[in-house]
């Protein structure tokens, strides 16, 4: 698998005061998958001081800059760009005036377009899956599942792989469970709801083992490249892949359920 | 959500009292035990008595003090289920586990673990259907309507025995094995109780389409009293589910077997997931009685159980489906694994 991993415009505010605390704006939300810590980290790295010492502010469109928003698996490679950036303009100052001493402050602002001067920039991945399936009750059990990336240099590890983890089980349920029925004659929806949505439950959950291939290509934040919605792209196919591999049969259409494999073998 | 009022009863006698009058006022109601399908019942505006619409009072049960209504008892040859008993109860008794082996394994494979806590014993058998139509606010006959929306529609989770007019499946997972083990189920009323075989508490659409049972709108189930086995009878529930957990079957199997070294001398194969009621499959249990229980006996038994199947449209993986469950569970209960 490839995706697109390119860099692009965004922005980020940072200022030091002369307690030697640093604060960060930035337009981006945490919507759970680590942008406020990873945007610390990558700060701290670029300024060389403690993360300690890195305050965030985010989400705030009153007092961060503007930020397209979390999405579109750009938030470490694009806000983190500006970051980087910011905290070199923070550090340049520094050098020229020394720090900031009483009420004062020194702020320093990015707002960068970077670009990858005409190549294009992928991430890549390849999942394997193990399984159990029995024909005659439809029934799939995955006993193994192993996803490898490559999205350049992994910054903040353990929300790398939970999100690759994440984009596995929602993955493997589009490829077994998860189903959106109408009915024809209305247009009224049936699966509708928690129950009716036909998510994994914890007991449909495979163990997930997630490896990373670090690179650096020299564009991002510290050459970091795209995890978000990678993680996702493999699992259908992946999982599709291993029933022809254990059955001999290709299923074709998506859910994959009991229901369709009974009916296929049956 | 339409508000109601909420009684807390103190006997049995008391609570279908209420009931009485209120329906005598005209006014809608229904009983809550654990409630885990209830509130959601009310809180999407789906009817819980099909002819009387939205509820103006819940009577609470769980107030009832009345001895052993919660409780899993054995006396003089019986084990007497309270009605209020929760399915955790049921499914960790060792007691059940033991000698009621089917019901047990039903109890457990009912939805999670959080409404097992709660569910109760006469809930899970009155429980209304989960078919997406009922669920989904369509106006069937399950809702108090004169349609089915199934028929036509998508009819993937639905009957493949006895359905129509409408063709529902019914949700309960204790409601095949309490048919199985020859339960009787104990119902009280304001003119007083009657018990019925546990067969004959549930009736086809082609009796009354809007009901699952034969409770009327101010009964409740009371007691399940299920009889002693004879020495040598083994059960199992087997429980065909589209996910890992908390879901409904596609189809299951409950099954009681008394054998006697390797022959079978009685056997009962209940249906659940596949017909608007437990679906005993009298022909398959035949075959079982009086033979040794071999491989090629045990595919013949599966045959037997769908031989009067009728697919709908969408749901013919039904029809092997259950086959291969009723064969592979009977051989392994009679090998005794």
């Amino acid at each position: 698998m490839m995706f697109r991993s390119g860099v692009g415009p965004s922005s980020a505010i940072l200022r030091v005061d002369s307690t030697g605390r640093y604060t960060l704006f930035v337009g981006v939300t945490d919507i759970g998958p680590g942008a406020k810590t990873t945007m610390a980290m990558i700060a701290a790295e670029a300024l060389g001081v403690p993360l300690e010492r890195v305050d965030v502010v985010w989400g705030d469109s009153d007092r961060c800059p503007y930020s397209v928003g979390e999405s579109g698996s750009r938030t470490t490679i694009m806000t983190g760009y500006a970051v980087v950036e910011a905290a070199r303009d923070l550090q340049r100052q520094i050098a020229e005036r020394g720090m900031p001493t009483g009420d004062g402050v020194l702020i320093a602002s990015a707002t960068p377009t970077p670009s990858t001067q005409g190549r294009q920039r992928l991430c890549f991945g390849a999942h394997f899956v193990e399984m159990a399936v029995d024909v005659e009750l439809g029934h799939v059990r995955i006993t193994k599942y192993v996803a490898v990336h490559e999205s350049g240099r992994i910054l903040n590890p353990r929300p790398a792989r939970d999100q690759i983890r994440g984009a596995v089980l929602q993955g493997v349920g589009m490829a077994l469970r998860e189903d959106l029925l109408y009915d024809a004659r209305n247009g009224q929806p049936l699966t509708a709801g928690y129950y009716g949505a036909r998510h994994l439950t914890h007991l449909d959950v495979p163990e997930i083992e997630v490896t990373f291939i670090e690179t650096d290509d020299g564009f991002g934040p510290f050459g970091a490249k795209t995890v978000g919605e990678a993680g996702i792209i493999l699992a259908p196919s992946a999982v599709a892949n291993a029933i022809f591999n254990a059955t001999g049969r290709r299923m074709k259409e998506l859910p994959i359920t009991r229901s369709r494999l009974v009916e296929a073998f049956a | 959500m339409k508000a109601f009022a909420n009684r807390k009863a103190q006997t049995v006698l008391e609570a279908v009292a209420v009931a009485r009058s209120t329906l005598d006022r005209g006014q809608a109601v229904s009983f809550a035990g654990g409630g885990t399908d209830l509130l959601q019942l009310v809180k999407d505006r789906i009817p819980n008595r099909p002819n009387l619409g939205q509820p103006d009072v819940l009577v609470d049960l769980k107030s009832i003090r009345a001895l052993g209504i919660a409780d899993v008892v054995v006396e003089s040859g019986l084990m007497r289920l309270g009605a209020l008993a929760t399915l955790t109860e049921i499914g960790s008794a060792p007691f059940v586990r033991e000698r009621y082996t089917v019901l047990a394994e039903a109890a457990d494979s009912v939805a999670t673990p959080q409404i097992r806590n709660v569910g109760t014993v006469g809930g899970n058998l009155a429980q209304r259907p989960w078919c997406w139509y009922f669920r989904n606010g369509f106006p069937c006959y399950k809702a108090g309507g004169d349609r089915c929306f199934s028929a036509g529609g998508e009819n993937q989770l639905h009957a493949i025995f006895g359905g129509g007019p409408s063709y529902i499946v019914h949700p309960s997972d204790l409601a095949p094995a309490v048919v199985a083990l020859g339960a009787t189920i104990r119902i009280a009323g304001p003119n007083g109780e009657r018990a019925v075989p546990a067969a004959e508490f549930f009736v086809l659409p082609r009796q009354d389409a809007r009901h699952e049972n034969i409770l009327a709108d101010d009964e409740i189930i009371t007691r399940v009293d299920v009889p002693t086995l004879a020495p040598g009878t083994r059960s199992t529930y087997r429980k065909i589910m589209d996910r890992e957990a908390w879901t409904h079957a596609l189809a299951s199997a409950a099954v009681v077997l008394r054998m006697e070294g390797e022959v079978c001398r009685e056997a009962r194969i209940v249906l659940g997931g596949v017909a608007p009621v437990p679906w005993r499959v009298t022909a398959a249990e035949a075959l079982l009685v009086g033979q040794r229980v071999t491989r090629e006996l045990a595919r013949s038994v599966g045959e037997a159980a769908v031989a009067d199947a009728r697919p709908l449209a969408r749901n013919a993986y039904k029809v092997p489906l259950t086959r291969k469950l009723v064969e592979r569970t009977a051989l392994e209960l009679a090998a005794g694994a």
